[in-house]
């Protein structure tokens, strides 16, 4: 009896479709239970697409015996490709263990060491430690986990990803690599595998100090069943070929393959304290779904400051292992920071007014212009500032589906291009502060071609562009249409808010006088993403951004994903464009595997050129200032080193360099009692501002003063 | 009567000559516009228009043939008709609902972008009552926004001085929604060395000098405080592109910037207007700009989107109100007339629908239906498809209780057939209640409608509607002309309807005068 319920119990649970990946690994191991069968997983899955790419590579060989031409070209770039690929999975085999515990003879002794240290100073000296800077949130995070369900939401930047310390980071004004946790790192010979030597004093903020081991940890943790986290799994699987630790202070992290910026990407990684996770297992995400752990980081969360609902304090850490260190002195240096949750934005500009908010974002025209010309910046006690920074551009335009009837022929999508008037909605709705974004991935300092100009508005090249493709009759309705009947109107798929309402009835509008019709489809925010990812939109606006230093294309342009092996549009891919042919396949990858800066800089500007020429990117507009509302008693930096904020940030306030100045806010409260006034602040800090080159366009396109 | 035959033959006749020759005579170009636009319902041949002219003109000639060959009037109804004119609040309020109805009628003729008359090099064209638009080129144009299709305000501004060539355009020369007007300004006044908007107060805000007003082309932006210019300045190129930068302090030149072609002098020292008072939209009221009621945050003249929006309401209530009665009254007669199985049957799938939630149907219905498709029709359906049952309920009691009368019995009695009974006999002695019923039934569609749009769940933008600018005025109360002016004439136009119906109510009251024990 006993034999038949198991063996139903089975016979279900196979039913019900276990994954694959949790045929190897069970559930609830400790750690060193967990490792042997999760090497084990990783070695089969890579000699799975070891068989796989053979199989590939086989009937590539075939075909290239028959093929001529375009279609050869096609196979070469695959063959080259799976080539990569078999020496990839080739080079992971041999490493071994992908969690691996080695001892300190296994580390090369001809590695030269870098430590980063001759970078420029960030922050300012002048910098007083102390105070408490209030902020507000949108709603209260659902968790205050790091991983695991619903971990992904807007307050994980600041809980985790501006403070948490990885091996190594980036310098934010250099774009040079600075140590973190690691105070020393080496790159073998081949470029794939970093060395980092932890510092020794790098230390919880709970006092225990940080051994290597807690970096495999922090992978176990991760990728374990114990929680459902498929982006992690597929992370470490695809981008990490291996983790290994030779003593309590030397790690290494192994990559697939060479790149630029190895250290980075490598270094990425954050420890996990192992006397936190001692309750780790199959029930992780509720047992730990409040407590926040011993951070590397300047700031932590203590229990008592989380008031549910309601606000998350974070309190720096004292006698914090980095306060002396270069690059960290100067920063992080609120007391305490304190999150409260007021779901209205109105509501929270009326308490910035009041004076309980310590900043506020002035961006959006209507605050900078309206709502904050208001008695407390008369008064001179909120400060205003424009900052203009450095940070790549986001990609915010139309995203053209070319495997849309239409859209598939470039005379339209040129046309297109001419018959947005963005500069109308600039003007008129962003009174005229934003600018024209000219390119995609536009503004990543070494990656991006400054000579892309957009193509202007104008109605005569927008008539003479579809005319090129037969759309010559004007209609009854304005609209013009070709012999057949076929009328020259696209749908535009888009996020539904007041603001894109305004902004598509204007393009809308503007686009009629070229005989355009845009049929506009605005959705609710998901049923928008879906129809997205569906590839079932023609003309959709987003806006996709990838963090610097490094532009991607792969994931926009790459034919593995636009179209599946019958030739439909892939769902589920960011590839909005449906967009494949060789030479950017080709070039994408170059850019994912450059190992120099010229590679991959000549790969992106080349991709960036093929983008335009072919405009299936319709850009929109662009924001390359931060404006900022703040109490004076917030302090910005002003020395030689930074000026206000290092320039490649999203938000000033991310890297912690201001700080509060009591004796100001005293003298501030007493001010605002007595009615005494300050004079008016209203700087803009243009010092790291990117201007174009003054006459660097090609005499037959317009000067353009300004990117 | 008789003057309704007469107007509704002359409507058919308008709407025909319009098809044929071509023309686009106000609201009447509504019949055959829908035919051409809604799937379906045109064809090579529009019969939907068609079928409208035809059932206007035949409706007319019906109606005037009846008012010749009926018998004297009911005295009933003479009594009634007498009674309502009597009551002075009523009647004014129907005159003036019926003069609204008549301003919305006359459409482009009074608010619109397009010039009623344009004379060009001597010949005359009426460019508001063509059915496509006339593109710049056809006025002299050249260059870049030849084939745009004609700013006729902008050529007005052009022709000023000419003596060949004039452009009369209608009252209120905007159109409700499609017409997105470039920012606003207003002149300012010099008073010593501070200058002010004319009220007296130094100004506070942003001020600029003009390369072109009425196109809000900007030459330089400067913020001024008290009066004064301190704070940041920014400045364009005719292509409109920034250029210039710089820091005024209290009426001094701090520093400055240039990146543009030629000289910063040369640049400085171009023509542009005086210093002018900026005004984004929303815009406040601006009289000698035109703008009499000031402008939407997305840019339509207020006045105008107004005026598109009791065009819709009119249009609305002209779709509506029939046929829900039709519905209403039909369903509603039988269910009284028949009782038994069918009475119950209907009763309980009217219960049904009246028990399910109207807005979240709405909204339900709002979102399955893609942008492209919606429109006035798919409201008009969803609003249509809740709004019939409350007829039936007051119809069916009509009926029961009539039903049980000697006339109908004597009726019956006599051999009349059913179709003939409750048409000829019940029907005539319910039209108290309908009629009562009609300017309530009215002022809930405006209400539904302007709440649904309020919400953002009724007509797509393209349409003017007082819901919509509510909401806009509501979230931008920092511009209270938008709210106030909606307010008032949403109220308004619910006022008078509820003051029509108060009067038709008395007048219908078979008792002259009603005592309360």
């Amino acid at each position: 009896m006993q034999k038949l319920l198991t063996s139903l119990v089975l016979i279900g649970l196979a039913l019900t479709g276990c994954r694959r990946e949790t045929k190897d690994v069970a559930h609830g191991l400790t750690f060193e239970d967990f490792a042997p069968g999760y090497n084990r997983h990783i070695e089969n899955w890579l000699k799975a697409q070891q068989v796989a790419t053979e199989k590939d590579a086989a009937h590539v060989e075939a075909q290239l015996l028959t093929a001529v031409g375009e279609a050869k070209t096609v196979l070469d770039a695959r063959a080259k490709a799976i080539r990569l690929d078999q020496e990839k999975w080739r080079f992971r085999l041999g490493l071994g263990d992908f969690l691996k515990v080695g001892n300190p003879s296994e580390v090369p002794s001809d590695l030269v060491w870098s430590d980063g240290m001759n970078q420029p100073e960030i922050g300012d000296p002048a910098a007083k430690k102390g105070g408490v800077f209030r902020r507000f949130i949108s709603s209260f995070p659902p968790t205050l986990r790091p991983f695991g369900e619903n971990s992904n939401h807007s307050f994980r930047g600041d809980l985790y990803d501006y403070i948490d310390f990885p091996l190594v980071t980036l310098h934010p004004e250099t774009m040079e690599i600075i140590p973190g946790i690691a105070n020393q790192w080496a790159t073998s010979t081949d470029g794939r595998t970093i060395y980092f030597r932890i510092d020794p004093e790098a230390r919880y903020s709970d006092g225990v100090s940080v051994r290597a081991r807690d970096f495999l940890l922090s992978v176990y943790l991760r990728v374990s069943d114990n929680i459902i986290n498929p982006y992690w799994k597929q992370y470490y699987r695809e981008n990490i070929a291996q983790v290994a630790m030779y003593d309590d202070l030397t790690v290494s992290i192994s990559l697939p393959e060479a790149k630029i910026y190895a250290p980075v990407f490598a270094g990425a990684i954050t420890p996990a304290p192992p006397h936190f996770y001692a309750e780790y297992g199959p029930d992780y995400e509720e047992r730990y779904q409040w407590r926040f752990p011993p951070t590397t980081g300047a700031y932590e969360v203590r229990p008592e400051d989380v008031i549910k609902g309601v606000s998350i304090t974070q309190t720096r850490v004292k006698d914090w292992w980095a306060k002396d260190r270069k690059y960290y002195r100067y920063r992080f240096n609120p007391d305490k920071l304190v999150h409260t949750v007021v779901r209205d934005e109105s509501k929270a500009f009326e308490l910035f007014r009041a004076g309980e908010l310590d900043t506020f974002f002035l961006t959006q025209p209507q605050l900078w212009y309206e709502k904050s010309e208001m008695d407390p910046v008369y008064k001179g006690y909120i400060e205003r500032y424009t900052f203009y920074s450095k940070y790549p551009k986001v990609p915010r335009g139309l995203y053209l589906n070319v495997s849309k009837p239409l859209l598939a022929d470039r005379n339209i999508r040129i046309g297109i291009q001419h018959a947005m008037n963005w500069q109308k909605v600039i003007d008129v709705m962003f009174r005229g502060d934003y600018q024209r974004l000219n390119a995609f991935n536009e503004g990543y300092a070494l990656f991006s071609d400054p000579s892309i100009v957009a193509r202007p508005f104008s109605i005569t090249a927008a008539r003479e562009a579809f005319a090129q493709s037969g759309f010559t009759r004007e209609g009854r309705d304005g609209i013009l249409t070709r012999a057949d009947g076929t009328r020259l109107s696209v749908s535009l798929t888009y996020p539904a808010t007041p603001q894109t309402d305004r902004i598509f009835a204007i393009l809308k509008e503007e686009a009629k006088a070229c005989g355009f019709e845009v049929q506009i489809d605005g959705l609710e925010y998901t049923v928008c993403y879906k129809k997205e990812m569906q590839k079932q939109h023609e003309m959709a606006f987003g806006s996709w951004l990838i963090s610097p230093p490094v532009p991607d294309f792969h994931q926009f342009l790459h034919s593995s994903n636009a179209v599946d092996e019958n030739g439909h549009p892939k769902p589920q891919t960011n590839n909005i464009f449906a967009w494949h042919r060789a030479d950017t396949d080709a070039l994408s990858e170059q850019v994912r595997s450059a190992t120099t800066v010229d590679q991959l800089k000549d790969a992106a500007c080349k991709l960036q050129r093929i983008m335009h020429d072919e405009a299936i990117f319709v850009p929109g507009y662009t924001v390359d200032f931060v404006r900022i509302g703040a109490w004076r008693w917030v302090k910005w930096p002003d020395c030689k080193e930074t000026r206000f904020s290092p320039p490649v940030v999203y938000d000033p306030q991310e890297v912690f360099v201001f700080w509060v100045d009591d004796a100001v806010k005293e003298e501030t409260q007493r001010a605002r009692r007595s009615g005494n006034s300050f004079p008016e602040v209203s700087r803009s800090i243009e010092d790291y501002r990117v201007r174009a080159p003054e006459s660097q366009a090609p005499p037959d396109e317009q000067n353009l003063g300004n990117p | 009567m008789r003057l309704l035959g007469i107007a509704s033959i002359m409507l058919g006749a308008l709407a025909a000559t319009g098809q044929c020759m071509d023309l686009a005579l106000p609201t009447v170009r509504w019949f055959f516009d829908v035919s051409r636009e809604l799937p379906l319902s045109g064809g090579g041949f529009l019969w939907f228009g068609w079928l409208c002219t035809a059932l206007l003109i035949v409706g007319g000639i019906f109606l005037v043939v009846r008012s010749f060959t009926a018998g004297p009037r009911n005295p009933v109804t003479v009594r009634r008709i007498r009674r309502f004119c009597e009551i002075k609040r009523g009647y004014y309020s129907l005159i003036i609902l019926l003069a609204l109805g008549g301003l919305a009628a006359m459409d482009q003729a009074i608010v619109g972008k397009r010039a009623l008359a344009v004379r060009y090099h001597g010949a005359w064209i009426f460019p508001a009552f063509l059915p496509t638009d006339l593109k710049n080129k056809d006025f002299g144009e050249t260059g870049e926004t030849a084939e745009a299709p004609a700013d006729y305000r902008k050529l007005k501004r052009a022709w000023e001085t000419s003596r060949t060539n004039r452009v009369i355009l209608p009252l209120i020369p905007y159109d409700p929604t499609g017409d997105t007007l470039p920012p606003r300004s207003r002149a300012l006044v010099k008073r010593g060395d501070l200058y002010s908007e004319g009220s007296g107060r130094p100004y506070w805000g942003l001020v600029a000098k003009y390369l072109d007003v009425a196109e809000g082309k900007m030459h330089l932006r400067y913020t001024m405080r008290n009066g004064v210019l301190t704070g940041p300045v920014d400045g364009w190129n005719s292509e409109g592109l920034p250029v210039y930068s710089g820091e005024y302090r209290d009426g001094e030149l701090v520093s400055d910037h240039y990146t543009g072609d030629g000289t910063k002098e040369a640049f400085l020292s171009w023509e542009s207007s005086e210093l002018r008072a900026v005004k984004y939209h929303p815009a406040p009221p601006l009289p000698e700009e035109g703008n009499w009621l000031g402008t939407t945050s997305q840019g339509y003249d207020v006045l105008a989107y107004l005026y598109g929006g009791l065009q819709v309401n009119f249009k609305a209530a002209l779709i509506y109100l029939p046929i829900v009665y039709l519905i209403g009254i039909s369903i509603g007669m039988m269910m009284g007339y028949f009782g038994g199985w069918f009475d119950m049957i209907a009763q309980r799938l009217i219960e049904i629908f009246s028990n399910m939630p109207f807005l979240f149907i709405v909204i339900i219905f709002s979102s399955l239906v893609p942008d492209r498709f919606k429109g006035l029709p798919v409201i008009m359906t969803i609003l249509i498809a809740f709004g019939w049952i409350g007829m039936t309920y007051l119809m069916r009691t009509a009926a029961y209780r009539d039903r049980e009368r000697d006339y109908i019995s004597a009726a019956k009695v006599l051999g009349a057939s059913t179709p003939r009974i409750v048409f000829r006999h019940l029907l005539p002695n319910t039209i108290a209640i309908i009629v009562t019923l009609i300017p309530f039934t009215l002022s809930g569609l405006v209400f539904s409608l302007t709440s649904l749009d309020y919400l953002g769940f009724g007509l797509p933008a393209e349409y003017a509607t007082w819901g919509r600018l509510l909401n806009d005025g509501l979230s931008n109360l920092s511009a209270p002309w938008l709210v106030t002016s909606t307010f008032i004439v949403l109220v308004g136009l619910l006022v008078l309807i509820t003051f029509i119906g108060e009067a038709v109510r008395e007048a219908f009251d078979p008792k002259k005068f009603t005592y309360y024990r």
